[in-house]
């Protein structure tokens, strides 16, 4: 065998060559004083590392410690405990402004008489967005936690779903979920309502 | 071996920690830590600070070559770690994690540096100069010329020798922190070694 690459070398003495070569270069070794000692050195620098570490010293440890507690202090709690829907909404904002300059603005009958709001769907699962124009207002409460069923029109496309509202914490926004179970039970759309 | 301390005060569970080395069980304690972190528990976060903190500044240390930048990064890292901590899978090991972020944070500092001044390499302030009274100077001198030799590295080849080889990492759990394949980390390694030889030891390529 010849004597094998500087670098392998470097990988035996820290034991991450493959198993194979490292049995056949170890072989070597033992023959071959030159390899030998090029490994014994290797070793040496390992340990030159390894032992190179800086500790801080106590008092110093105990500032930087404060240091950081002080600074998160300052840190908005929500930052570090966003809620879980957030993700989701930050979808929904951006889809309504899509949505909003493609054409696409949905209206939704509400609940009670008056101002429709404005709301755009997507699908949940499956990107990208649908759009749906709802001309008939679902058949369901918005204080609904469950699912029931809803019945409306939207360009001929959907005729009857599973709806229900979900207000989020802030207690402004409401996502409503909707299922539509003749066209496929696993399609779950969800949309915000303003 | 001890079970988990009855019903712990934070306290007195980061105090047990800090005895043990990581084992499962301690595991389900730091998991304890996190989980009132992710609560806004500011004493919790002070717990994992605490267990945390020399293993991040060693290696912040060992990637900048500067006490001053190291503490710097500490404090970077662990302000990271707080506020990504909602996102962190409690299943897994919090110290990859930590080291990951402490690759990321020392990479932009030394990328700052880099841009203003060169790499520099202190031996003051908050560090244990005296090396005890059983070590001798010579010691000292070479734990200091091993810190100047890896300043020398190119960052991912120092990143790479100081998880292995410093902090005793395997080549896999390197490759994940620094977001590479083994090959790559075996292949930064076996080339940060040759050049750390040939500094430390005055090597060359080899001679016939």
């Amino acid at each position: 065998m010849t004597c094998p690459q500087e670098t392998e070398l470097a990988l035996v003495a820290g034991g991450e060559g493959r198993d194979r070569r490292i049995s056949s270069i170890e072989s070597h070794i033992l023959i071959c004083e030159r390899c030998a000692q090029e490994v014994a050195e290797f070793r040496l620098v390992r340990s030159a590392v390894a032992t190179s570490g800086s500790h801080m010293l106590p008092n110093a440890r105990e500032q930087i410690r404060a240091e950081i507690l002080e600074r998160i202090s300052r840190e908005p709690l929500g930052r570090a405990a966003s809620h879980p829907l957030l993700p989701i909404l930050w979808i929904a904002c951006v889809l309504i402004v899509l949505s909003a300059s493609a054409g696409l603005v949905l209206t939704l009958q509400p609940p009670q008489a008056g101002v429709m709001p404005l709301a755009a769907a997507f699908d949940a699962h499956r990107p990208p967005a649908h759009a749906f124009l709802f001309s008939e207002r679902p058949e369901v409460s918005p204080e609904s936690k469950t699912m029931a069923p809803a019945r409306f029109d939207s360009s001929g496309i959907l005729e009857s779903a599973q709806l229900k509202f979900v207000e989020l914490s802030d207690g402004l926004t409401r996502i409503a979920q909707l299922r539509i179970p003749a066209k496929d039970p696993s399609l779950e759309i969800h949309w915000i309502m303003e | 071996m001890s079970a988990m301390p009855d019903a712990p005060s934070i306290g007195r569970s980061i105090a047990w920690l800090s005895r043990r080395s990581a084992t499962d069980s301690n595991r389900e304690a730091i998991r304890d830590l996190v989980g009132k972190t992710k609560k806004g528990d500011a004493v919790a976060f002070g717990g994992l600070v605490d267990l945390y903190q020399q293993r991040v500044f060693r290696t912040a240390n060992a990637l900048l070559g500067s006490n001053a930048d190291a503490s710097d990064a500490v404090q970077e890292v662990f302000l990271r770690a707080y506020r990504n901590i909602v996102k962190f899978d409690d299943s897994r090991d919090l110290a990859p994690w930590l080291y990951k972020i402490t690759a990321n944070v020392c990479r932009d500092i030394a990328a700052a540096k880099r841009r203003h001044q060169g790499v520099s390499v202190d031996e003051q302030g908050l560090v244990s100069t005296s090396p005890g009274p059983f070590e001798s100077v010579a010691r000292s001198e070479q734990r200091h010329l091993t810190r100047l030799a890896l300043a020398r590295l190119p960052y991912k080849e120092r990143a790479a020798i100081a998880l292995r080889d410093l902090e005793g990492l395997t080549t896999r759990e390197v490759a994940r922190i620094l977001g590479t394949t083994e090959g790559t980390v075996r292949s930064q390694i076996s080339s940060g070694r040759a050049k750390l030889r040939r500094i430390i030891l005055g090597h060359d390529r080899r001679k016939p």
